[in-house]
């Protein structure tokens, strides 16, 4: 039986009928179509459907629609006055608090009631006020510093300027190096930002997975007979009505079916599909669909996995389930070692993370009369989506359309193509309507691509005064029950190791092993960061053994610009030095280090990525990134076409930057069209950390070649030659005499005057022949490397184990920062996931595989008060390859946070823990075994 | 992951609501709801009947005379923490709600849904128990008043019977000679399960701590009366209650030697005991320096 309550919204009082079990979060979103509050877990722990009821602040997910009447509710519609930002949000976004905008409603909601209570908070307040409200892209730190700015507005202040040296290489632009607040904020701080999940299509039904209950069984039968006779079901799937074809991420490990043939490999494994008027009738009909399987022997231990007479996940391929094997040997690892003077090894092993992007993944599929299928989706990497349904489903690229929507942070998860994708488009079609399918937190946790655990044996030699003579890694890793990224990831957990310390003899031993568990893929520093903080962890205790610096052994074995590595890699910018003489000197290293009292430590950790992959994930001639610009007919705006992904991390800004300084307009005369397959030309998408690189140059190349034919009319006009011109800000002038310039709109509009529209384009691909010869070269192949190096500082209860990280003090390499404050906000967020993944996160799994954290209450990640107090630097740099000198900072900021916080760790307690995630009981343990006699 | 229909009552006194939760074959009362909505959200509980105890003014009423404060059962945390009663009565009460998942779920979230969850890691028994809190359940017809130790039988089992509702939580005042502190201990700085906790109650004559009431949470079924903590300090002079000293050791042994702690995702028992330890001894201290100087 229905309700009818009366419920004041925004100050406008509604009556609405409800049936009992309807949320209010759902209310608003469904109903009243208020869809700026936004759904994260549903279960009252990430805070991102925050509204104020009766002023105060509530989770909507967890507040019946029934127990709202006669309330109040504010949400974030009723924020801004018509167009004028409310004061809270024009801090948000001059601060560069949003990045993906999921968690932004709900924390400005939060930030409202705070201010409405106490006008004037103070650091803890807020840290306080904002700790149930999650946020995975910013580090917290941008919001802090917002809502201490909309405090200031709001009694009628100015707040204080944040003061920024601007580097060298970007002292003569106008629009890059540029600390400016992102395109998309004002949409996303206002709650109009459409994500997938915000679209509802007339006539539009709802699709649901039925999951594996079981880690490892054939299927003897499926019975979908009563789940199809359920009134509201409109269709039913199993792996006998879909297309039987393998699918994945990398060609050669295509091993995914779309819905289980006959056999399931994990909790999780999609087994059905079924289509019905809402989501209540699918899980419905879901619960009667009837699976009988015939359980097998399952796997859950890498090592046990990879033992003979295990049970084989796969009786076709991967034999001992080793999925994949690498063996790599750069120079003479016996003489290496023989050649040191000390050589240690250690084992170290890694935690199963999960990237928990605040949006669930979401897919709405369309099919029209022409055959033509449009997908609405939360990914990072349209093009690959793209190219994988067009597989599938065995139809050219012009049949399908993607449209990438606003996305609520990736971070590897939505790196590839989903199942979401693949049965939306399947379901559409049978049925004749649009099928929305989206993922609950725990489906999230359960499809996975996290990273993978790895075990890792490192060995080190050196020479007395620290110089590196040889390393030597064995890493197995935890795949999980499919390839995903896997094969990439086993390459990448070698590579990159011999980016950032020069080593003359190396020698990787990788195992991807499978094992009846979600499968793992790409997540933020994708493979790297385990060996990383092995690497840095080791390299710290070896300075111990000799005696030597922490910091000083690395200045000793810095990369230098202009490298050729041991395994064929081509570095050129490369300031290390300068990353690890800056934190050095930022954090008072010197005056610190072995000085301060037991329970206190500070430790370093280096870091460094790819700027995008030399090579795309499937064979391919195309160009890598590509860019259209169209300039408005009357030379008003110039619109920038681009095939590249913002999630969050603010692409579309960055590459509006890059383009704009390359036609010589300002900023504010740029828009943004991204990621729609039928308008933008194709880019590789958010991974491998390559947009701001391969997408900067060649949306600077699009922009060039405006300017360039934009000049010879300019030419005209002035009557001077068009070498002689220069564009900036928005005149286009005689280099020899500045006075002598017309308006860049007025050129443009006796351009299309005369020759019609002004376009221009630009592609990029890395240079050809990168890497070596060898098996695997191509993997850390990149056009540039960015390099960095953290200290942290920590305060550990010696008592409880309990770890408080007080400062992480941060240099970064990134080229030129062509957005000084975007690159700051990875840094912070970085070093927040980075720090959160080292203490906090781990999947779990009972004797049955079953996960038994997949939520965001019991698989904690770091909230503001965990935050610690974050000061970056980015320090001169310039690379040749990259637009204006730049290269990436997303994935190179995260790798230096493990080893920097397990290092400070050791310094502070005195034990050494070499097995993530670093808990309070490992370090009690490793205290008492000290204490005991032990290492 | 939704909520399953159910039918949905909002009874405006205490009597209705008990004859709703008698009469349904199969009713729960909804407080907060943050954790009976989770728990149907995610397919472990589904009820025929709903009974709201929003319209229930009564329920949300705190008061104090001389003899006592009165809590009611559908207080949210939050206006436990704000309210100046509370806080200036028994201050450790105040804290304990604090300690409790986030702003947004403390605005929602109940003193008496915190209790009758059951849980063991509930953060508001350890100190109402130590306070030697009674609790007031109400049937049709019937009153009866408990002292919340013997309210839990076991983790999510208590003493309340179908049909009843916790309507009222009582503490004795016991004047300015009783200092009290509730430590909690979780794995993250905010929004954290306690993986421990210990709640403790002096009473201080003269120098002397003539009743100390040590009762710990999450590392055991139910939280838990240290008999052991207990009078190990009862008794005992305050000033031999200082950092490191023998007696603490002793009364932080003696609690760890009363857990019945499980392994599971948070630690394992064995860590639990040296936690219980710790909190033990520093909610002691903590406590001991509410004393008027």
């Amino acid at each position: 039986m229905k309700h009818l309550i009366s419920i004041e919204v925004n100050g406008r009082p509604y009556e609405v009928a409800v049936k009992p079990s309807l949320t209010l979060v759902n209310l608003l979103r469904d109903e009243l179509r208020l869809i700026g509050t936004k759904k994260g877990c549903g279960l009252g722990d990430c805070g991102a459907c925050t509204v104020l009821l009766d002023g105060k602040p509530v989770n909507s997910c967890l507040v019946l629609a029934v127990e709202a009447d006669g309330r109040s509710v504010q949400t974030i519609e009723g924020l801004s006055k018509g167009e004028e930002l409310h004061p809270i949000q024009r801090a948000f976004v001059e601060k560069g608090a949003i990045q993906c905008g999921y968690c932004t409603p709900g924390m400005i909601m939060r930030t409202k009631a705070l201010l409405d209570e106490n006008p004037e908070p103070d650091h803890e307040e807020i840290v306080r006020a904002l700790n149930g409200n999650l946020c995975r892209c910013t580090g917290y730190t941008k919001i802090f510093e917002s809502v201490e700015a909309a405090s200031h507005y709001l009694r009628g202040e100015t707040p204080p300027e944040i003061e920024y040296q601007p580097q060298k290489s970007a002292m003569d632009l106008s629009v890059v190096g540029k600390r400016l607040a992102k395109k998309d904020a004002p949409d996303k701080a206002t709650g109009r930002a459409i994500y997938t999940d915000d679209i509802m299509l007339p006539n539009m039904i709802y699709g649901k997975l039925l999951l594996s209950t079981v880690p490892h069984a054939l299927i003897k039968r499926i019975d979908t007979s009563r789940a199809k006779a359920l009134p509201g079901v409109h269709a039913v799937l199993t792996g006998a009505d879909v297309p039987d074809i393998t699918w994945g991420t990398s060609p050669p490990r295509y091993d995914e079916n779309i819905l289980a043939q006959k056999k399931v490999r994990y909790v999780g494994d999609p087994i059905a599909a079924v289509a019905a008027d809402d989501e209540e009738t699918c899980y419905e009909a879901l619960k009667l669909i009837d699976v009988e399987y015939e359980e097998l022997p399952s796997v859950f231990d890498p090592m046990a996995a990879m033992a003979d007479g295990a049970p084989r996940l796969f009786d076709d391929k991967y034999e001992n389930n080793i999925n994949t094997r690498v063996d790599h040997h750069f120079g003479d690892i016996d003489r290496g070692f023989a050649e040191a003077d000390y050589v240690r090894e250690e084992r170290f092993v890694g935690n199963r993370t999960y990237q928990n992007p605040m949006e669930p993944h979401c897919s709405i599929a369309e099919w029209d009369r022409e055959g033509r299928v449009t997908v609405h989706t939360s990914t990072q990497v349209v093009h690959y989506v793209h190219h994988q349904l067009a597989r599938i489903f065995g139809l050219p690229l012009g049949s399908i359309r993607i449209i990438m929507t606003n996305v609520g942070g990736g971070f590897g998860a939505k790196a590839a193509t989903s199942p979401l994708e693949i049965l939306s488009i399947i379901l559409a079609k049978q049925t004749g309507r649009p099928v929305k399918m989206r993922y609950t937190r725990k489906e999230m946790y359960l499809y996975n691509r996290g990273r993978h655990k790895q075990y890792i044996d490192l060995k080190i030699g050196v020479k007395n005064d620290g110089t590196i003579t040889a390393v030597k890694q064995k890493v197995v890793l935890e795949g999980g029950a499919y390839s995903s990224f896997g094969i990439v990831t086993t390459y990448y957990a070698g590579s990159m190791l011999p980016t950032l310390y020069k080593m003359p003899n190396y020698k990787y031993d990788g195992f991807r092993v499978n094992t009846n568990l979600p499968p793992s893929g790409a997540f933020r520093g994708h493979g790297c960061p385990h060996p990383r903080f092995a690497f840095e962890s080791l390299l710290s205790m070896i300075a111990d053994d000799i005696g030597m610096d922490h910091i000083d052994i690395r200045l000793k074995n810095a990369m230098e610009p202009e490298t050729h590595t041991i395994n064929d890699l081509d570095i050129h910018s490369c300031e290390f030095t300068s990353c690890l003489e800056t934190v050095k000197r930022k954090s008072g290293w010197a005056e610190k280090k072995g000085k301060l009292p037991p329970g206190r430590g500070i430790g370093i950790g280096c870091g460094g990525f790819v700027s995008g992959a030399g090579y795309p994930i499937y064979r391919s001639q195309f160009p890598h990134s590509n860019a259209i610009v169209k300039v408005l007919e009357d030379g008003s705006k110039a619109v920038l076409l681009t095939g590249e992904a913002d999630i969050g991390q603010g692409s579309d800004t960055v590459l509006a930057q890059a383009a704009a300084e390359a036609m010589g307009i300002s900023f504010d005369r740029m828009s943004v069209i991204s990621a729609d397959s039928d308008i933008t030309p194709i880019g590789f998408g958010a991974y491998s950390s390559r947009v701001t690189l391969m997408g900067g140059n060649a949306s600077k190349m699009a922009g060039d070649d405006v300017r360039t034919q934009l000049f010879e009319i300019a030419s005209e006009m002035l009557g001077v030659g068009p070498e002689r011109l220069v564009a900036k800000e928005n005149r286009i002038f005689d280099c020899e005499n500045s006075e002598k310039f017309i308006p860049w709109e007025k050129a443009a509009a006796e351009f299309f005057s005369k020759k019609g529209p002004l376009v221009g384009t630009g592609y990029y691909s890395p240079p050809e022949g990168l890497g070596g010869s060898y098996k695997g070269a191509a993997v850390g192949t990149s056009p540039a490397y960015s390099f960095s190096a953290a200290v942290c500082e920590v305060e550990v209860d010696l008592e409880t184990g309990k770890v408080n990280v007080l400062n992480f003090w941060d240099a970064s390499d990134c080229g030129t920062a062509i957005n000084p404050m975007a690159v700051e906000g990875q840094v912070e967020g970085a070093i927040v996931m980075g720090m959160s993944e080292t203490l906090f996160e781990d999947q779990r799994f009972d004797a049955n595989g079953r996960l038994v954290n997949p939520d965001l209450h019991n698989y904690l990640i770091a909230t503001s008060s965990d935050a610690p107090a974050i000061e970056s630097t980015i320090v001169d740099s310039y690379e040749p390859n990259g637009p204006f000198g730049a290269k990436e900072i997303g994935e190179g900021s995260t790798l230096p946070v493990l080893g920097a916080l397990a290092n400070a760790i050791a310094d502070a307690t005195g034990v050494r823990i070499r097995e993530l995630p670093i808990t309070p009981e490992k370090i009690l343990n490793a205290l008492r075994e000290k204490k005991n006699g032990g290492s | 992951m939704y909520i399953p229909d159910f039918q949905f009552h909002r009874p405006a006194t205490v009597q209705d609501a008990c004859r709703l939760l008698t009469e349904s074959e199969d009713a729960a009362p909804l407080a907060g709801g943050t954790d009976l909505l989770v728990e149907m959200k995610q397919g472990g509980r589904r009820h025929r009947d709903i009974v709201s105890l929003r319209a229930i003014p009564q329920l949300r009423a705190i008061e104090a005379d001389e003899r006592a404060l009165f809590i009611g059962a559908g207080v949210t945390h939050n206006d436990v923490k704000a309210s100046p009663a509370v806080r200036e009565i028994f201050p450790a009460i105040a804290d304990a709600a604090a300690t409790i998942g986030t702003d947004q779920i403390r605005n929602v979230g109940t003193i008496g849904g915190n209790l009758c969850t059951g849980a063991s890691c509930s953060d508001m028994a350890p100190i109402l128990i130590a306070l030697g809190a009674e609790v007031e359940i109400s049937g049709i017809g019937s009153t009866r008043v408990l002292p919340l130790e013997e309210f839990f039988v076991s983790h999510r089992a208590t003493r309340l019977q179908r049909g009843e509702l916790m309507t009222n939580i009582i503490v004795r005042r016991h004047g300015d000679a009783r200092v009290s502190w509730y430590e909690k201990f979780g794995m993250r700085n905010a929004a954290a399960i306690s993986v421990a906790s210990a709640a403790v109650t002096l009473t201080v004559d003269a120098g002397i701590c003539s009743e100390a009431r040590i009762v710990i949470g999450a590392v055991a079924p139910t939280p838990k009366f240290s008999a052991g903590a207990s009078s190990a300090l009862t008794g005992q002079p305050i000033a031999s209650m200082t950092e490191g000293s023998p007696l603490l050791e002793q009364a932080g042994a003696a609690a760890a030697a009363d857990s019945l702690p499980i392994d599971d995702l948070r630690g394992s028992s064995d860590y639990r005991r040296t936690v219980i330890q710790v909190l033990t001894k520093r909610a002691v201290l903590r406590a001991l320096e509410r004393l008027p100087r």
